[in-house]
């Protein structure tokens, strides 16, 4: 009997001293996951209230980051966009307004619904267009396809090694680049509403339209105030670990010229094309991407376009670009072409161009 | 002839002198600017911050300037030379870019010049420009 009341308190003891074989682990979904993916996204654009059709666009490689209950999904036609997750796969992006030269858009709202087997997402949201010459509305439709599926679990407990110099550098560049393109599209959404409002300001039939331009000008002079100085820190901490960072100093140099500050988006310029090697490969995407926006196999050249030998001659006649003195720029014929291309473009363009 | 005609006569006489001398000082309307045909009188134009709008040929495109009123210049691209590529064609008619400028200060290069001035303006004419002189 004794050794049965000893068998009976040794198991229950056993049975109280067991430890659960696993903690109860919370489902994968994307608003717990943090991390970058890569998506195929088709854009069907409804442009008919404008007096247009119904387009599609297919965008290759647009990246979304996960940042564990919020994400920036990349640029698919209306520019990159942050969200917060509002169940676990259901991404909720709030309305704004972007560039969309020559005039605006002012997008609603909407959801972006993620599949449970993480190979695709849909959307779609409604948008009012205003600009110079038309208002109308029309609406986009989104569909997203990664055939990865779902990302890896989450990494273990034990912290990984440091990550290689250039890996941390790169990481740090990708997540700047979110404030710095929303920085460079408010800038050229005030450039282009204040053109707008100086071609219209005594039209009374405009007089909605100037007021509401306005207003996008002085909620993107606000968000500013603090957005400029948060891009400037992360490019500053960049720096400092790697001074001679292509992306980086090209991406100050773009955000510098969008603060009108043309001295050190000069010293920028010079510091990103003093990588001559680097310098050429950007060359060579800006050169597929021309070609992919022209929908031919190469660009054309001085050689086989009268119109590109012109503007050549035209460029080089040019002398003071935003009053500044550009012939020490345009020394170095390797990368003249370069040089005027970053003095003449939007902050944007040259962002899209190099991010192939 | 009495003397009441007589003064009759000349009262008629004075109202008439006086009446042409009115027509003569009727103001009348300002008569609209001449529509420009070439690139100085509309540069002109432009510098003044006036209604003008012109089309204007060269030797590599064809080029639509317009300017207001509010100091505001649009450069359209109205068609490129037989010559080029239809990719060319299509990448490029039909494109425009606009500035803002001060009365008195407008960049002749605007209209003389493919590139010259157009850091200041926005539109897709520009971005298109500047992707191509990458390979000038």
């Amino acid at each position: 009997m004794a050794g049965t009341y000893r068998l009976a308190a040794l198991a229950l003891f056993s049975l109280l001293m067991v430890q659960p074989a696993f903690a109860d682990a919370a489902p994968w979904n994307w608003s717990n996951y943090t991390g970058t993916t890569t998506w195929d996204v088709t854009a069907i654009e409804d442009e008919g209230g404008c007096g247009g059709g119904v387009y599609t666009y297919d965008y290759s490689g647009v990246i979304i980051q996960f940042r564990g209950g919020s994400a920036v999904m990349g640029d698919t036609g209306h520019a990159s966009v942050g969200g917060t997750f509002v169940s676990p796969n259901i991404l909720h992006i709030d309305s704004r307004t972007v560039a969309d030269p020559p005039g605006s858009s002012d997008l609603s709202a909407y959801d972006v619904f993620f599949t449970a087997d993480c190979t695709a997402f849909a959307t779609r949201y409604t948008w009012d267009y205003s600009g110079p010459y038309q208002e109308c509305s029309g609406s986009t439709r989104l569909n997203g396809v990664n055939s990865a599926g779902c990302p890896k679990p989450p990494e273990p407990l034990i912290p990984p090694p440091p990550p290689p110099s250039t890996q941390l550098v790169d990481g740090m560049i990708s997540s700047a680049r979110v404030d710095l393109d929303r920085a460079l599209g408010l800038r050229e959404l005030m450039e282009t509403q204040q053109a707008f409002v100086f071609q219209h300001m005594n039209d009374p039939a405009y007089a909605t339209s100037v007021a509401r331009a306005n207003i996008q000008i002085a909620n993107a002079r606000e968000e500013l105030k603090t957005l400029d100085p948060k891009v400037e820190a992360a490019y500053a901490a960049i720096l400092v670990r790697d001074p001679n960072n292509f992306n980086a100093n090209w991406d100050m140099a773009q955000f510098k010229k969008s603060e009108g500050q043309i001295p050190d988006f000069v010293r920028y310029v010079n510091n990103a094309l003093s990588d001559g090697k680097t310098a050429a490969t950007k060359r060579n995407d800006l050169r597929h991407y021309v070609a992919g926006q022209m929908k031919t196999a190469d660009v054309p050249t001085p050689e086989t376009s009268p119109f590109v030998r012109q503007a050549g001659i035209d460029g080089d006649a040019v002398q003071r670009v935003y009053g500044y003195d550009i012939a020490k720029q345009k020394e170095n014929k390797e990368n003249e072409g370069l040089n005027l291309f970053l003095f003449f473009t939007s902050g944007s363009l040259a962002e899209r161009a190099v991010r192939q | 002839m009495t003397d009441n005609m007589g003064r009759t006569v000349v009262a008629c006489m004075l109202a008439a002198l006086v009446l042409a001398g009115c027509c003569n000082i009727i103001p009348t309307p300002n008569p609209a600017p001449a529509a420009c045909s070439d690139a100085a009188c509309f540069i002109a134009a432009a510098n003044n911050c006036e209604d003008m709008n012109v089309t204007l040929s060269g030797n590599v495109a064809t080029f639509a300037y317009t300017s207001s009123q509010n100091c505001v210049f649009t450069k359209t691209l109205v068609s490129v030379d037989s010559n080029e590529t239809l990719e060319m064609k299509d990448f490029l008619t039909g494109k425009s870019m606009t500035c803002a400028y001060q009365k008195g200060s407008f960049n002749p290069g605007l209209v003389t010049s493919l590139v010259d001035g157009m850091e200041n303006c926005t539109g897709g004419l520009k971005d298109a420009l500047g992707e191509l002189l990458v390979f000038t």
